[in-house]
C-alpha cells in the first residue's frame, strides 16, 4: 500500500480538433478534479504535469510553469514529465511517490495533449522520433512495430483477422456511453475489416486515434481524505529498439512493471476485477493482457471473442472505450485510465455503463512500443 | 536531415558491433557491450540472416515511400527491423543487404533487405 488516496478526478472531453488550448484543457481538467476533491487551490504542495509535444509541435515551453500561473497557484513544486505515451502515467507515479513520501501533503497530476496543434504528418514524425536512429532512417512508425507484432501473433497462434477487430468492435461499444469519448459510436467487425490497411494486417480501425483532451487528479494521504486507494504504482524500461527483444510479440517491459505492482500491493491478478490496458493497437490490447498474466499466452484472442473482455464478461475491459475509442491524447492517456477506474470503483457510474462490483483495478499505460510501462493498482474506497 | 540519422551516420546499414571482450554482438547503436559493458568494440558486416516477420505500411512519413515493406530479420542473435526491396516476401526467407536507395528521400543511399534467392 502506498499510503495514497486519490481524493478527486477531472477530465475534458477527448475530441479530435478542440477549441481550447492544451494550457486551458490542462486548467479545466484539473479545475474539476480540485472541485471533485473539494480541495483548495491553497493546500496544493506539487504539480506535475505529463505532456509530449507542445514543444515539439512549437506550441508551449516550459509548460509546468506556464500551467501554474494560469491555474492561479503560487510557489508550488512543479515539473513536466515525459514519457512519450505513458506521461500521465509517470507524472501520476512521481505524484504518488511524492504523497507518500511526506515531500506533499496534496499532489495535482494533471496529463494534457493537444494533437491538433499540428498536421497530421508533423505529429507523426515528431512520434516517430521516439525510435533509435537505427530504426528512424527505416522510416519506421508506431503502427509499423503493431504490423510486425499482429502478423507474428496471428500466424503464432492461428488466430483468425476477425480476433483483432473484435478488440475494436467492443472498445467502441465500450465507448457509445461514454461522455467524454471521442468515438462514442459503434462499429462492426465488417466496418473493421474493410477499413484500409495501415500496417498489414492492421487496419484504421486497428489504430487509435489522434486526440486532444486533458485529465487530472488530485493526491492526497489517506489519513487525510477519502477516495480511491493507490494500492501501488510500478514502472519499467523494455529495449529501446524494438527489434531488439528475442520475440516480437513480447513486451518485457510490461511483464516486469506489472509484476513489481502486483507484488508490491501484495494481490494477484485474480484479485483484479477491471482493467485498462493501452490499446494503441488492437493487438497490443491482447499481448498485454497476456504479458501481465490476466490470461494465458495465445488465448486472450479467444477470450475476447467469447466475450470475456466485454463490460458484462467475466473480466472487463476498457469499459470507457480505451484508447481506440476513448482516444489517445498521448500525456493524458495514462491519467484517462486512472479517472476511468476511479469512476468505475466509486460507483460512479450507472446502467451498463457501470462494472458491477468493481472493487479492485488494474491500468496499464505504455510508452513507444513497451520502451518504458507503468501499471497502477487501485482498491475501491 | 537533421536527428534520426544521427545514430545511423558514418553506419553502413549491414553494419553490427562485436564486442571484444566477450564476442557479443549487437546492431543499434550504443556506448557500451549491453552485457559486459566493454567499450571495446567493432563493427562487422552482416551477411545471410533470417526473415522472421514483415508488415507492408501504408501510411508513412511524407518522405518515406508508400507502401514501405519492412522486415524484421534475424542474422544470428542479432535482429533488426529493415526496409525489404521484396514486395511479396515470405517468413522463413533468407534475406541480405543488397542495392542502394534512398530510404528517406533526400537521405544518404543504404542496402535494402532482399530475399537471396529472389530477383532484389
Ligand atoms: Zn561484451
Amino acid at each position: 500500500m502506498t499510503g495514497v488516496t486519490i481524493s478527486g478526478v477531472g477530465i475534458t472531453p477527448f475530441e479530435s480538433d478542440a477549441e481550447r488550448s492544451a494550457l486551458e484543457l490542462a486548467t479545466a481538467a484539473s479545475e474539476d478534479a480540485l472541485d471533485d476533491a473539494a480541495c483548495s487551490l491553497e493546500a496544493v504542495d506539487s504539480v506535475h504535469v505529463g505532456n509530449v509535444l507542445t514543444e515539439a509541435l512549437d506550441v508551449q515551453g516550459g509548460l509546468a510553469n506556464a500551467f501554474v500561473s494560469a491555474v492561479g497557484l503560487e510557489g508550488v513544486r512543479a515539473d513536466r514529465i515525459e514519457n512519450t505515451s505513458a506521461s500521465g502515467a509517470s507524472a501520476t507515479h512521481r505524484g504518488v511517490e511524492a504523497v507518500a513520501s511526506g515531500a506533499s501533503d496534496v499532489a495535482v497530476v494533471v496529463g494534457v495533449e493537444k494533437m491538433s496543434d499540428a498536421d497530421t504528418s508533423t505529429v507523426t514524425d515528431a512520434i516517430s522520433k521516439l525510435t533509435h536512429g537505427r530504426e528512424y532512417v527505416q522510416g519506421i512508425t508506431l503502427p509499423s512495430f503493431g504490423g510486425l507484432a499482429a502478423g507474428a501473433y496471428l500466424d503464432r497462434y492461428d488466430a483468425p483477422r476477425e480476433a483483432l477487430a473484435e478488440v475494436a468492435v467492443k472498445n467502441h461499444e465500450n465507448a457509445v456511453d461514454n461522455d467524454i469519448a471521442q468515438f462514442q459510436k459503434e462499429v462492426s467487425v465488417e466496418d473493421a475489416l474493410d477499413s484500409p490497411v495501415v500496417a498489414d494486417p492492421l487496419r484504421l480501425y486497428d489504430c487509435c486515434p489522434m486526440t486532444d483532451g486533458a485529465a487530472a487528479v488530485v493526491l492526497e494521504r489517506e489519513s487525510d481524505a477519502e477516495g480511491v486507494h493507490v494500492r501501488s504504482i510500478g514502472s519499467a524500461t523494455g529495449t529501446h529498439a524494438v527489434a531488439e527483444r528475442p520475440d516480437p510479440i513480447e513486451i518485457e517491459s510490461v511483464s516486469r512493471a506489472s509484476e513489481r505492482t502486483f507484488a508490491d500491493a501484495n494481490l494477484s491478478r485474480n484479485d483484479v476485477d477491471v482493467a485498462c490496458i493501452h490499446d494503441a493497437f488492437t493487438v497490443l490490447e491482447l499481448l498485454e493482457l497476456e504479458e501481465i498474466g490476466f490470461f494465458e499466452r495465445g488465448t486472450a484472442w479467444e477470450a475476447t471473442m467469447r466475450g470475456e473482455t466485454a463490460r458484462d464478461g467475466a473480466f472487463p475491459v476498457n469499459p470507457g472505450g480505451g484508447l481506440k475509442a476513448r482516444g489517445h491524447p498521448l500525456g493524458a492517456t495514462g491519467l484517462s485510465q486512472v479517472v476511468e477506474l476511479v469512476w468505475q470503483l466509486r460507483g460512479d457510474l450507472r446502467g451498463d455503463r457501470q462494472v458491477a462490483g468493481a472493487e479492485t483495478g488494474f491500468a496499464v499505460n505504455v510508452a513507444g512500443f513497451g520502451n518504458n510501462s507503468v501499471c497502477t493498482l487501485l482498491e475501491a474506497p | 536531415m537533421t536527428r534520426g540519422t544521427r545514430d545511423a551516420d558514418g553506419l553502413r546499414v549491414d553494419e553490427a558491433f562485436r564486442c571484444g571482450d566477450c564476442e557479443n554482438e549487437w546492431y543499434y547503436t550504443r556506448n557500451r557491450c549491453p552485457d559486459c559493458q566493454s567499450a571495446t568494440f567493432s563493427t562487422y558486416r552482416l551477411r545471410e540472416g533470417e526473415l522472421v516477420a514483415y508488415t507492408t505500411v501504408n501510411v508513412t512519413p511524407p518522405d518515406v515511400r508508400s507502401a514501405n515493406v519492412l522486415g524484421l530479420a534475424a542474422f544470428g542473435d542479432v535482429r533488426l527491423i529493415a526496409q525489404m526491396s521484396d514486395d511479396d516476401p515470405e517468413v522463413g526467407d533468407s534475406v541480405r543487404f543488397a542495392g542502394q536507395y534512398e530510404l528517406r528521400e533526400g537521405g544518404e543511399k543504404r542496402a535494402r533487405l532482399t530475399g537471396v534467392d529472389g530477383d532484389g
